[in-house]
C-alpha cells in the first residue's frame, strides 16, 4: 500500500464490523470474513500484483460522428457531403497529418498525439453493420459477428478465461473490473460470477455511520458474537459477496476521499468518473479493467455545437486523466480506449444533424503506446449520396491487440476467432511479474 | 445443492407429496416459491388448504390485469401527435377526436395537443415531435411498469405474475428494442392469458405477437431474404436447447417462418412474402408454414424436457437435476398435454420439490426482492414510477427490459457489489420516513391520490415502528424473526439481536429500525 500509507485493512472482527454503515447488517454473516482477511491471517501471503497493466474503456454512447471528430480536411468530398456541418476553418483544427485533423475543441488530446501518447485508429467497424443503437452496442460489447448473438461481454469473457480462480487463489477482494455506470455494462457480462464494482455518479458508499457502532455498548456483542450464514452454496456465496462488497465499498470510499488528483478535472460526469478511476488505480487496487461512459452522441439534429462541446469535454477529461496518471508515475501502466456503437452517416441530414452510420475512428491513449498519431487510412468518401462508410479495421482487431499485447491474454479464446493485430502496442506484452506461490 | 439420487427413483420423485408429509414448513416453502413472500397468515392458510387447494387457488383461473389508462390512450395520443405534424393548422383548433389512431374518438382527457409556438422549420418541428413522442412513450412505459408491479404485489395475483415473469424470461422481448409500451404489454398479456394452454399453442401465438415479430426481426424475413433470428431462438431458447437441431433445420425453418408482418397491431401472414416452396425440417419435407414448424419441433423429444428444465431452474434450483429425473418429468408433462399450468402443478405437488436440500437454494430476483418486501411489510408499491424503475434497474433488473434474448441469467448473476448496494439502499429507503418536502409537484400529487384510495403506505414510517418498539426485546426479536425469516434462523441469531438491544443505550425507535433493516439486508432474506 505504498500509495496510501495511512490506509490499512481491518484485521479484527470488530474493526471489520465497523466498516458496515448499517451495523447489525453485518452480524448475520460476520463469521465469513472476506477472502483477503482469511488470507492475511495466513503466513506467506503473496504480494498483491499491483504492477499489472490496466485497461480503461470510455464508451461514447449514442454513436459518435467520426467525420467531425477526425476531420478529413484535405478531402473536398467531405465539404461536399457536409455543406453546413463541415468544419471549414483549417487553422482552428489540430492537424494529425496531411489529410486529417482533430476537431477544434480537441487541442488537449492533439498535444498528447504529438508526444506519441495518443493515437487515432481510423475507420473501425465490422461487416454487415447494424444501425440500431441496441444491437450495434451489443455487437461491440459482446464482440460478436453482426449475425451472432452472444450473452457474455468481451471483458467478461476475458475475466472468465484469464482471471478466474478458486476463491482461495484470489489475492484480494479487489474487484476484477469497475464501472462508473449505474447498470452493469454488457461488456462485463460474464458466465462465471465476477467481483464487479460500480462507482457510479451517485456512489456515496456508507457515509452515514451510525454513531452507536463506535459506542462501548456494542463491544460485548462484537466480542461474543458467533455469526450464522444460511446453509448451502447459495447462502455461502451471498455471505461472501455481501461481505466483499461492504468492505470494497468502504475501502473505495476511503480511497476516493483521500485521493489528491494531480491534474485539474472539470465537473463533467466523464471527468469525475475518470478522476475516480485515477484514484482507484493510484491506490494500488488490483482491478484490471475500468469502464466509463460519456453520453449524448446521438446527434440527429442541430449537431454542430452539441457535438463539438462533447468532444471538448472528452478531450479535456482524457488529457486531465493522462496528466494525473503521469504525475503519479502510472502512465506506463494504463491504456485508455474509446469506443462507440457506430459512426454517423457521412451525408448531413435536413435537420443539421447526422443519422446512424457505420465505421468511425476510435482513440487509444497511454504512455506505453508504441505509435501515436494516426493508424489506418481515413475512410473513402467517394461513395454515393446518403450511403454509408465501409470499415477497414475490424473492431475486434483492436480488441485482439489489447487483449494480447496489453492484458497478456489469448485473443482467439476471448474473441472466438483470430483477428490481425495492430501496431499501436509492442508486439508482445512485457512479461508480467511472476506469481509467487 | 444437488439431489441425492438414492433418495428417490425418478417416478417417486414426481409423485405427489403424501398428505401426512404436508406441514407448515412445506407450506411455507411452497408459498414462498410460487409467490414473492410467505407471511405467517398466508402460510397458515396454505397449510389449511393443502397442496392441491393452494395450487387451485394459485393456478385455477386466469386473473386479468387491467392496463393503466395511459396505455390504452397511448396509441391515440401518438396518433394525435402525428396528426398534428401532418396537419397544417394548429392541433388545438382541430379539437379532439380527429386522430387517425384506431378510428376511435379521443377520450376527453386525450393528448393535450399543446399549442407550441410554430417551429422555425420542418426539421426542427420533426425533432420537437420526436422528443414529444419519446417522452410520451417513456412515461407510458414507466406508468405501465408501476401498474404491473402494484398488480403483482397483491398476494392473490403473485403466483400468476411470478409464472408470467418466468415465461417472459423464456419467450423474451425487450423494451430497449420494442419500445412501444402497448406492444410490450400485449406480449406479456398474451403469456398471461395463455398459461393454461399447451406450450405449442403458446409458441404459435407468440410467433404472432407484434412485439416478438419486431424483437426477433420476423417482420424483415421474407421469401427472398429469410432472417434466421427467430427460427434460431425458437429452437435454441424457447423449445429445444442447443444440440437438438442442425444449422440446416434453422435455415429451412426460417423459410417456413417468412411472411409474418404486423397489421393493425396484429401479427398476420402476408402470403406474398411467405416462401411457398418445400422445406425440410427435422428430416420432414413439406411446404411448411409457421405453425407446421412448431408442430415439427414438438415431435422432437427434447421439446418435452426443455421448458421443464427452465422451469426447474427458475423454481427449484439452478443446478440441473440428473437426466433421468428430467426425462421422467418431461414424460409426465407430455402426458398432461404439455399444458404450462399442469407443469407447474406437477412440480409444486411433487415429493422432490419439498426435499430439504432445495430450501434456500434460490436467489430472489430484484423484482421478487422488492415485491417480497412490499408484501412482508404490508407496503404499497411506490407510486413514483421513475424512482422505482431506477431502483430495480440499479439492482440489475429493468422490468420488461432483459439485456438480451437469453433473458436474465438469474441466480448468482443477480449479485454483485453494485446490485447488493442497491438492495441495501432500498431497505434503508423503505425504513426511513419519506421526506415529503423533497418531492416534486408531480410526486406530491401522486402521493396524495394514492393516500385518498388508501394506498399511501409507501415506507415504514415511525408510527408503524413505534408500535413494535413498545414491546419487550424478546417480543420484538420473536416478531421480526418469526414473521420475516421463519424457518431460516437459529436461536443464536435471536440471541444476537437481544444482546444488541439490551446493551445499547440508543433511542429505542432507532434500535428497532436498525434491527429490522439488518434483517432485511441479511443474506437469509435474499434467498428463498
Amino acid at each position: 500500500m505504498n500509495n496510501l500509507p495511512h490506509f490499512r485493512l481491518p484485521t479484527t472482527r470488530r474493526e471489520f464490523l465497523r466498516l458496515g454503515g448499517t451495523g447489525l447488517g453485518l452480524l448475520a454473516f460476520s463469521s465469513y470474513a472476506p477472502r483477503f482477511l482469511t488470507e492475511a491471517a495466513a503466513a506467506n501471503v503473496p504480494a498483491p500484483q499491483k504492477d499489472r497493466r490496466i485497461l480503461v474503456l470510455v464508451q461514447l454512447a449514442g454513436g459518435n460522428d467520426g467525420l467531425n471528430t477526425v476531420v478529413p480536411y484535405a478531402d473536398d468530398r467531405y465539404y461536399n457531403l457536409r455543406p453546413r456541418l463541415g468544419i471549414k476553418d483549417v487553422s482552428t483544427m489540430h492537424k494529425l497529418d496531411d489529410h486529417v485533423a482533430l476537431a477544434p475543441p480537441c487541442g488537449a488530446i492533439a498535444d498528447l498525439a504529438q508526444q506519441g501518447k495518443f493515437a487515432v485508429i481510423q475507420n473501425v467497424g465490422y461487416p454487415n453493420p447494424n444501425h440500431s443503437h441496441f444491437r450495434s452496442s451489443e455487437i461491440w460489447e459482446t464482440a460478436s459477428d453482426a449475425d451472432t448473438f452472444l450473452s457474455d461481454g468481451w471483458v467478461g469473457r476475458y475475466l472468465d478465461n484469464c482471471c478466474s480462480g478458486a476463491p482461495e487463489d484470489a489475492h484480494s477482494s479487489d474487484p476484477a473490473a469497475v464501472h462508473s455506470t449505474v447498470a452493469l455494462p454488457q461488456s462485463f457480462f460474464a458466465e462465471q460470477p465476477q467481483n464487479l464494482f460500480s462507482v457510479s455518479g451517485n456512489f456515496r458508499g456508507n457515509q452515514r455511520q451510525h454513531r452507536r457502532l463506535d459506542g462501548a455498548a456494542f463491544k460485548p456483542l462484537l466480542d461474543e458474537f458467533a455469526g450464522i450464514a444460511p446453509a448451502g452454496d447459495t447462502g455461502l456465496f451471498l455471505s461472501h459477496t455481501l461481505m466483499d462488497a461492504l468492505v470494497t465499498e468502504k475501502r473505495v470510499q476511503q480511497i476516493l476521499d483521500a485521493y489528491q488528483p494531480k491534474a485539474q478535472y472539470t465537473n463533467s460526469m466523464l471527468a469525475q468518473s475518470l478522476q475516480r478511476v485515477a484514484g482507484l488505480i493510484a491506490s494500488g487496487m488490483e482491478t484490471r479493467v475500468y469502464f466509463c461512459q460519456q453520453g449524448g452522441y446521438d446527434t440527429h439534429a442541430n449537431q454542430f455545437n452539441n457535438h463539438q462541446n462533447l468532444l471538448g469535454d472528452l478531450s479535456n477529461s482524457l488529457a486531465a486523466f493522462q496528466k494525473d496518471l503521469e504525475a503519479h508515475g502510472l502512465d506506463q501502466q494504463v491504456l485508455t480506449m474509446t469506443f462507440s456503437e457506430f459512426g454517423r452517416r457521412p451525408h448531413e441530414n435536413d435537420a443539421l444533424g447526422t443519422d446512424h452510420g457505420t465505421a468511425a475512428p476510435l482513440f487509444v491513449m497511454g504512455g506505453a503506446l508504441k505509435q501515436g498519431g494516426v493508424i489506418g487510412a481515413a475512410p473513402d468518401l467517394n461513395i454515393p449520396d446518403k450511403s454509408d462508410l465501409t470499415y477497414k479495421i475490424d473492431f475486434r482487431q483492436v480488441y485482439a491487440t489489447v487483449l494480447h499485447r496489453w492484458l497478456d491474454a489469448d485473443p482467439a479464446t476471448v474473441l472466438k476467432g483470430k483477428f490481425e493485430e495492430l501496431p499501436f502496442l509492442g508486439a508482445e506484452a512485457a512479461p508480467v511479474p511472476a506469481k509467487k506461490t | 445443492m444437488s439431489l441425492n439420487a438414492a433418495t428417490y427413483t425418478p417416478s417417486q420423485a414426481w409423485s405427489p407429496l403424501k398428505a401426512e408429509d404436508w406441514n407448515l414448513d412445506n407450506a411455507r416453502h411452497l408459498v414462498r416459491r410460487i409467490g414473492f413472500s410467505a407471511t405467517p397468515e398466508r402460510v397458515q392458510s396454505a397449510y389449511k388448504l393443502g397442496i392441491q387447494g393452494t395450487l387451485e387457488q394459485a393456478f385455477g383461473a386466469v386473473r386479468p390485469f387491467s392496463p393503466p389508462a395511459g396505455l390504452s390512450d397511448f396509441m391515440q395520443k401518438r396518433a394525435d401527435l402525428l396528426n398534428m405534424d401532418a396537419a397544417p393548422m394548429p392541433a388545438a383548433a382541430r379539437g379532439p377526436g380527429r386522430g387517425r389512431g384506431r378510428g376511435t374518438a379521443a377520450p376527453p382527457n386525450a393528448a393535450p395537443a399543446a399549442a407550441n409556438p410554430a417551429p422555425a422549420n420542418a426539421a426542427q418541428a420533426r425533432q420537437q415531435l420526436n422528443q414529444q413522442l419519446n417522452q410520451l412513450q417513456r412515461q407510458t412505459f414507466l406508468d405501465y411498469v408501476q401498474a404491473w408491479l402494484a398488480f403483482a404485489a397483491k398476494p392473490e395475483n403473485s403466483a400468476q405474475e411470478n409464472l408470467v415473469m418466468f415465461l417472459s424470461n423464456v419467450l423474451v422481448v425487450a423494451q430497449s428494442k420494442v419500445r412501444d409500451p402497448d406492444r410490450l404489454y400485449k406480449h406479456t398479456d398474451l403469456l398471461r392469458n395463455s398459461w393454461q394452454d399447451s406450450y405449442p399453442d403458446m409458441i404459435k401465438s407468440v410467433t404472432r405477437s407484434p412485439a416478438m415479430i419486431q424483437y426477433l426481426d420476423l417482420n424483415t424475413s421474407e421469401r427472398f431474404g429469410p432472417n434466421e433470428n427467430y427460427a434460431r431462438e425458437v429452437m435454441e431458447l424457447f423449445t429445444l436447447g442447443e444440440g437438438h437441431y442442425t444449422e440446416s433445420d434453422i435455415k429451412e425453418a426460417a423459410r417456413a417462418l417468412t411472411g409474418m408482418v404486423v397489421r393493425n397491431e396484429t401479427g398476420v401472414l402476408a402470403p406474398q412474402r411467405w416462401d411457398p416452396n418445400t422445406k425440410t425440417v427435422f428430416g420432414q419435407a413439406g411446404r411448411w408454414g409457421a405453425d407446421d414448424v412448431v408442430d415439427l419441433i414438438f415431435k422432437q423429444p427434447a421439446s418435452h424436457t426443455h421448458l421443464p428444465r427452465r422451469f426447474l431452474a427458475y423454481y427449484l434450483s439452478q443446478e440441473p437435476l440428473p437426466a433421468p429425473y428430467l426425462e421422467e418429468l418431461g414424460r409426465q408433462w407430455q402426458h398432461a398435454g404439455l399444458r404450462v399450468d399442469l407443469l407447474a402443478r406437477l412440480v409444486f405437488a411433487s415429493n422432490i420439490f419439498y426435499r430439504p436440500e432445495f430450501r434456500g437454494a434460490l436467489i430472489k430476483s430484484p423484482i421478487q426482492y422488492y415485491l417480497g418486501l412490499c408484501q412482508d411489510l404490508n407496503l404499497n408499491v411506490s407510486p413514483f414510477e421513475g424512482q422505482i424503475y431506477n431502483t430495480l434497474r440499479s439492482m440489475g433488473q429493468e422490468p420488461f427490459n432483459p439485456p438480451n434474448v437469453r433473458g436474465w441469467l438469474a441466480g448468482k448473476n443477480w449479485i454483485n457489489s453494485s446490485t447488493l448496494a442497491a438492495r441495501r439502499q432500498l431497505v434503508q429507503q423503505l425504513f426511513n420516513p419519506l421526506n415529503e418536502r423533497a418531492l416534486n409537484a408531480d410526486q406530491q400529487v401522486k402521493l396524495a391520490a394514492e393516500r385518498q384510495v388508501g394506498r399511501g403506505n409507501v415506507v415504514m414510517d415511525n408510527s408503524r415502528l413505534l408500535t413494535l418498539s413498545m414491546k419487550s426485546n424478546e417480543e420484538i426479536a420473536d416478531e421480526l424473526l418469526n414473521y420475516f425469516l421463519a424457518g431460516e434462523t437459529t436461536t443464536s441469531y435471536r440471541d444476537d439481536i437481544l444482546d444488541y438491544m439490551q446493551n445499547d443505550q440508543g433511542q429505542r425507535l432507532e434500535l428497532v429500525r436498525e434491527v429490522a433493516v439488518a434483517l432485511f439486508q441479511a443474506p437469509e432474506y435474499h434467498i428463498c
